[in-house]
């Protein structure tokens, strides 16, 4: 059963009377209990993306195409049914968990807040769930825990807490965001782990920029670059024969093949070059890639590049 | 080329009950010239305030740093002013490396200002000359910060601790803010000056296998101590300490995916 | 209306009113301590805004009015910023017990209102306008120090400024080319609410004939209307222009100060995606 279905998704931001298109037609499916991860560098559109499906981007944004759950279409609903929908059934655990918990609020709060809102228990029986899903976690004492706050933590403490936040209300779907940026190795991993136990029975999409979170939890993946997706497919394949030189480039530049850069920067939106996009930067283009803008093509079981050397 | 000895570091809080913390302690190590060394650790283990006394930014509470043969911890504040711009340092967090109310050019030329070793014209001329040694354009030169990326901000921050001609650089997690790509660009940045210019390097970071690609020689940080250093082949091939094998063990789970393809 | 037309329109108000100082000998019609007609005379041609008790012109009191009231606030403000920037960026800064002694002492004359503390100080001594603004500049700068004080403490920890340290830069290189630079934004526009509250807090100190007996301004105006009789006899003509005029500034300044605000911080309005 499709889970989520966006359709010729297009999200441009109005800046000084300019409008700057972020994200162009993208087409994106999850089937129930799926795991996708959406990979690209800052500024490809990943979270954006992601922001538009929660329907949280500024009130500077235009969307365009349609982001459908379950049958309805997330960008026509009220802010009222929307509200109802966020947090019960989609769940977003953000960047920057330091960032993102409330400072002055006890962790308890934090996490009993969704249950009370959106499952009308009592504040007692939300405390007991807190403990239990605290406990889930291996937060250590979590009893103590649930009237500390979010600075008493460490940082991966603190993811943890996200996600305990988000676990609570149990949705079907849920979407993080880069949460192992900047964590050290073994928080890292535990980190991992934890998201991989608790995402068993849902459906998941990971945004990140880090191609080992993306294979260890999804079995899904699709590369976005300047806004649109580049190549996508079966999360081993791509990255063990990837097609498309972006994501051939993304894989060399890694430390464990040698730190070996792709050349150039990825563009603004807003000043993406005509033709591909990619062509400035790629090591296998051709002259018909400046001129002509590849769409993207399907070129196996679920395969897909855009990419004019696979025309 | 530079040597710390028994360096300690330990922060006093409170005001009736003196509650001390021992953020280093007792770390001793050497650099020889035009190598690099890699401090790696997790958060919160020391790694950070390491680099810092390094360079005397921080005072360490015991201990000497010894630099080019002068023990710089014996050093008067202006005397050690003046050997500053030999030693320079890059921060982690691109976005508050720079002074957001400068200009990148003023930002770059401020270290030739200090030192006036130049003229206005002249000084123009360095400036440019930085931007291309780490490869950006010279038209960001009357950009303000806010208006670069990360990666680029990285750059102008490396072109400022590059002016003065250092001998010896802090690198405090450089890249760890950074996109895996950007990291990769910076990262070869770094390689290419240091071989050209024979850079004594410090590189911290949390993250084993950039260090790998980056260090001859590799210390193992935790809780402010220094569990063991080995040359890097070394390390990876017998790890001597337990947490050391722990780590190495998470990073190679980590990077199991990888060993397909390419 | 929208921020910046709001701004500009209030930048407008105030430099009228500048204006209408600088040039007040040629554009008053006549010298404001002359008697210049029959007291008490409603507006007409001769005197657009009538006469007062005494026979002089209202309107040209109230124009000449303008310089004093400007010099005081603008002159206060000035002094109160310069004291109070200075000492926030030497405790912010430096720390320790510096810091330790001077905050006491802030704390200390934080508690003793100001007001108050004026109308004491200026009833020994009848001051002319230029101590009056000092007095104020001096005694009100202590409570802003916490402000500049707190910002200088956060941009202190950012890791350019221990980038200026490694180059080689001196402590008073930092203070002026780094830090105050960062601080310009946040002491424009507590300036600019300084002026507006030394402004109402000279007209409310001449109100009670304690500012400089010599000099006639507007919350002198104020106090003859009001001694004279003014509401008795509907003396509209001379209570309600000076009191127009300080509301008009005082209204310029505070929106001058909130729309300012935005005009230096461009991420209030950026989105960021």
């Amino acid at each position: 059963m499709q889970l989520l279905e966006i359709t010729g998704l297009q999200v441009s931001f109005i800046k000084d009377r300019e409008i700057i298109h972020v994200i162009d037609s993208v087409n994106l499916t999850l089937e129930a209990h799926e795991s996708c991860a959406l990979v690209g560098e800052s500024g490809c559109g990943k979270t954006v993306l992601g922001m538009a499906v929660m329907r949280l981007l500024p009130s500077n944004a235009q969307i365009e195409g349609s982001i459908r759950y379950r049958e309805t279409n997330l960008l026509e609903l009220n802010s009222h049914d929307m509200l109802q929908i966020l947090g019960k059934e989609i769940g977003m655990i953000p960047q920057n968990s330091a960032m993102v918990l409330n400072p002055v609020m006890t962790i308890g709060r934090q996490i009993t807040e969704s249950l009370v809102l959106h499952e009308g228990i009592s504040s007692k029986t939300a405390d007991e769930k807190a403990i239990y899903l605290l406990k889930r976690m291996d937060i250590p004492d979590p009893h103590y825990a649930l009237s500390q706050y979010p600075h008493e933590f460490s940082g991966g403490m603190r993811e943890r807490i996200l996600i305990a936040i988000v676990l609570a209300c149990e949705p079907t779907l849920i979407i993080a965001d880069e949460p192992t940026a900047g964590l050290d190795i073994l928080v890292r991993k535990q980190t991992i782990e934890l998201l991989m136990e608790h995402s068993r029975d849902k459906t998941f999409l990971l945004i990140t920029h880090d191609l080992g979170t993306a294979h260890e939890l999804c079995s899904r993946i699709v590369v976005m670059y300047a806004g649109e997706i580049v190549e996508s497919g079966n999360t081993r394949e791509v990255l063990s024969m990837p097609m498309h030189p972006y994501t051939q480039g993304l894989l060399t530049s890694h430390p464990s093949a040698g730190l070996h850069p792709i050349p150039g920067m990825s563009p603004n939106p807003g000043s993406f070059p005509e033709g591909c996009r990619f062509y400035t930067r790629c090591s296998s283009v051709q002259d018909l890639c400046t001129k002509e803008h590849p769409s993207l093509k399907e070129t196996g079981k679920m395969r897909k590049v855009r990419c004019l050397r696979y025309d | 080329m530079i040597e710390l000895k028994g360096i300690t570091k330990e922060y006093l809080s409170g005001i009736i009950s003196k509650h001390k913390k021992t953020v280093v302690s007792d770390v001793s190590f050497s650099i020889k010239k035009g190598e690099t060394l890699g401090i790696v650790g997790e958060s919160g283990c020391g790694k950070t305030t390491l680099g810092r006394i390094a360079l005397r930014l921080t005072e360490p509470t015991l201990g000497e740093i010894w630099f080019d043969g002068v023990e710089i911890t014996a050093l008067s504040k202006s005397s050690m002013r003046k050997m500053r711009p030999r030693m320079q340092i890059i921060f982690q967090d691109p976005d508050t490396a720079l002074d957001p109310r400068m200009t990148i050019r003023d930002s770059i030329a401020e270290p030739f200002k200090i030192w006036e070793r130049s003229g206005r014209h002249e000084t123009n001329e360095k400036v440019l000359e930085m931007l291309d040694i780490v490869g950006l354009q010279p038209d960001l030169i009357s950009r303000y910060p806010f208006e670069l990326s990360g990666g680029q901000k990285q750059r102008v921050a490396l072109a400022r601790a590059l002016a003065l001609d250092p001998e010896f650089i802090v690198a405090d997690e450089p890249t760890s803010a950074l996109d895996l790509s950007v990291q990769a660009q910076v990262l070869s940045l770094f390689q290419g000056i240091r071989e050209k210019k024979g850079i004594t390097l410090l590189f911290i970071s949390h993250d084993l296998q950039v260090i790998r690609n980056m260090a001859d020689c590799i210390a193992v940080m935790k809780e402010g101590v220094i569990l063991e250093i080995q040359r890097t082949s070394d390390l990876f091939a017998s790890p001597g300490h337990p947490y050391t094998r722990q780590l190495i063990d998470a990073e190679i789970e980590g990077e199991a995916w990888f060993g397909k393809g390419i | 209306m929208s921020r910046k037309k709001l701004f500009w329109f209030s930048c407008l108000i105030f430099f009228a009113y500048v204006a209408v100082a600088v040039f007040a000998p040629l554009i008053a019609p006549y010298d404001p301590y002359t008697v210049s007609g029959p007291p008490l005379r409603q507006p007409d041609s001769m005197h657009p805004l009538g006469t007062n008790a005494t026979g002089q012109d209202i309107l040209s009191q109230l124009i000449f009015g303008t310089r004093i009231t400007l010099i005081i606030g603008l002159g206060a403000a000035l002094i109160s910023c310069s004291i109070s920037v200075s000492l926030g960026i030497l405790t912010g800064y430096y720390g320790g017990a510096f810091d330790g002694i001077v905050m006491r002492g802030i704390d200390i004359s934080m508690t003793i209102p100001l007001f108050p503390l004026l109308l004491v100080l200026t009833l020994f001594f009848t001051p002319g306008i230029f101590l009056v603004a000092i007095l104020m500049g001096v005694l009100g700068s202590t409570h802003s120090v916490r402000v500049f004080r707190s910002q200088v403490m956060g941009i202190r920890n950012a890791s350019f400024i221990e980038g200026a340290r490694a180059i080689g830069s001196r402590d008073m290189r930092i203070m002026s080319h780094h830090i105050l630079p960062n601080l310009i934004p946040i002491v424009t526009v507590r300036f600019v609410s300084s002026v507006q509250h030394y402004i109402l807090l000279g007209v409310g100190l001449s109100f009670l004939g304690l500012g400089d007996p010599m000099v006639i301004d507007w919350g002198q105006m104020i106090e003859q209307a009001y001694s004279s009789g003014g509401f008795a006899l509907g003396l509209w003509w001379w209570l309600i222009p000076p009191g127009l005029a300080v509301v008009g500034l005082s209204l310029a300044l505070a929106h001058l100060g909130y729309s300012s605000e935005e005009f230096y911080n461009p991420r209030l309005e950026k989105n960021r995606y």
